[in-house]
């Protein structure tokens, strides 16, 4: 057993995955949870899948796509949250039409491109065991960030996502902290899609901290939380996908969503038991 | 010490909407320290696009709005609709009575021990200091309404705006708010939005009736045919122990507003 683990653990791309894997838990943590809390969820899917829009673009043009995708989401994201403020559109609506239209642009590029695109199931896939050294210098950069980002505005970020009209009275910088976070989720999700692909990229950002909520009613644990939860789901679920030589993306999602479900019954029966005793 | 109004915030000629449709059309109104003034209209009359200029949330088309600050305190404390908070947000409520004081405490670090002791005062005077460490899903909408006064007062306002404070609350609180607010006029002035005209005739000194544009009446005195000339289309539920002065027709339309 013990020489089954070591083993694992000798394995570059191994190392490799679980180094990515504390990155993202900690982007996905943060970020995640703020999504969550601030009801963005619809919104990140469409961002989600506006990038592969990017993605198909820079496939054509022979460019990384993972800058292409970065671009997209960057712009929509920025789009979207203009339009939250401006409030001239419905938002769910913007967000339905830009998630199918960047799909859209996605197929119709890739489709034009000359030869076989063996590389684009892992876009919608993903695969945290072929994660390159430079994707996990993205992942750092990114995780720096997030973190810089969270320690020094947490009170502005938490109360603008709480009533972002009395922020406004506080004076506190609205609009600033609201870009910026529309900034850094876009490069959360186009950081991500390396590890678990486009179609599952949501599940990241909202399962962890959902599970975090069941346990805690507070900002600042559900953000802490959710990045151990995140931690251990994708450890996991890397470990049985190795194991069972099936697709690491989808095992980690049906790993988070295995704890959400033991976490949501035992809330379920403790209140049961409470209910009865009252 | 009785001191000369002083003018706090102004509202020059301001046109204002959303997109292309405009709500308030050529307004002006002067909030002077001692101000009690009560914002009556129909729904849709621009009550809300009023506050929001007041509060900056939104720039107005033409026209400006001026900030007279003065002293330490903040100018504005706000009390929007407690229908605006998301109730499973999770936050505490001590967290939230804090979060009156961001300005002061700047964007980074967190609240001193003196902020602290101010939020608790705050939270005794109204009867919720045993609950400052609950999520705010766990209160009642009385208990919500209360700590979302205390995050307004906590700045030490001179302005306090309130948008329909009575709503949720339950009719005991509501005499108390009153009473309060009462108080509190005493060290600020105060702009309050309210469907209820019976209490807004007993309490605050002065009217703005909204209605596309403002007509500011002098008294807290009102009659219907004041309030036609006024194109102020108003309907009015009598109830609970407050003195009316007014009594217009009972409008189902309008029932839902008034939950005691």
């Amino acid at each position: 057993m013990l020489e089954t683990v070591t083993q694992f653990f000798r394995y570059t791309f191994i190392q490799n995955a679980l180094l990515a894997a504390v990155l993202l838990s900690v982007i996905t943590g943060f970020i995640g949870s703020y999504i969550v809390v601030r009801r963005l969820v619809f919104l990140s899917g469409g961002i989600t899948h506006a990038s592969f829009g990017g993605i198909g673009i820079a496939w054509y043009l022979g460019l990384n796509p993972i800058l292409g995708a970065s671009v997209f989401s960057v712009l929509s994201a920025l789009g979207l949250e203009y339009l939250s403020q401006g409030r001239t559109l419905r938002e769910d609506s913007a967000i339905g039409m830009l998630w199918s239209f960047g799909m859209a642009v996605g197929i119709l590029f890739v489709f034009l491109t000359p030869g076989y695109a063996p590389n684009l199931m892992s876009f919608l896939f993903g695969s945290i065991l072929t994660i390159s050294k430079t994707d996990i210098l993205l992942l750092l950069i990114l995780a720096g960030l997030t973190l810089l980002f969270f320690v020094a505005f947490y009170y502005p970020i938490l109360f603008v996502a709480f009533d972002s009209d009395f922020a406004k009275t506080q004076n506190v910088p609205v609009k600033f902290i609201g870009y910026s976070l529309a900034i850094l989720i876009a490069l959360s999700i186009v950081f991500a899609i390396r590890a678990v692909g486009i179609i599952l990229i949501i599940s990241l950002l909202t399962i962890p901290a959902n599970i975090a909520n069941i346990v805690s009613h507070r900002f600042k644990k559900i953000i802490l939380l959710s990045t151990l939860i995140s931690l251990i789901s994708i450890v996991a679920g890397i470990a049985i996908s190795f194991k069972l030589n099936v697709p690491s993306g989808a095992t980690i999602i049906i790993t988070m969503m295995a704890f959400y479900l033991i976490a949501k019954s035992i809330q379920i029966i403790r209140q049961r038991i409470f209910t009865m005793q009252v | 010490m009785i001191n000369q109004p002083e003018k706090l915030i102004e509202v020059v000629n301001v046109t204002a909407g959303y997109g292309k449709n405009i709500v308030l059309r050529n307004v002006s109104l002067t909030i002077n320290t001692n101000d009690f003034i009560g914002i009556i209209g129909p729904n849709g009359g621009g009550k809300t696009t009023l506050i929001k200029l007041i509060i900056g949330q939104l720039k107005p088309f033409s026209g400006e709005v001026i900030f007279h600050t003065k002293g330490n305190g903040s100018l504005i404390g706000y009390l929007p609709q407690a229908s605006q908070i998301d109730k499973n947000f999770p936050v505490s409520v001590k967290e939230v009575v804090l979060s009156g004081l961001l300005e002061k405490k700047g964007l980074f670090g967190g609240y001193s021990r003196q902020q602290k002791g101010i939020a608790l005062d705050l939270m005794k005077r109204v009867g919720i200091d045993h609950l400052q460490n609950k999520s705010i899903g766990q209160l009642s909408g009385g208990q919500l309404q209360r700590a979302l006064l205390c995050r307004a007062l906590i700045s030490d306002p001179q302005v306090l705006i309130l948008d329909e404070p009575n709503t949720y609350v339950d009719s005991k609180f509501e005499g108390e708010l009153y009473e309060m607010l009462r108080k509190l006029n005493e060290q600020m002035a105060i702009l309050m939005v309210s469907h209820d005209l019976g209490t807004i005739t007993t309490y605050v000194k002065t009217i703005a009736c909204v209605n596309g544009t403002l007509f500011y009446h002098q008294s807290n005195q009102i009659t219907n045919e004041q309030l036609a000339a006024y194109n102020c289309p108003i309907q009015i539920i009598a109830h609970g122990p407050v003195p009316h002065t007014v009594l217009l027709d009972h409008s189902k339309e309008n029932q839902h507003n008034h939950q005691h």
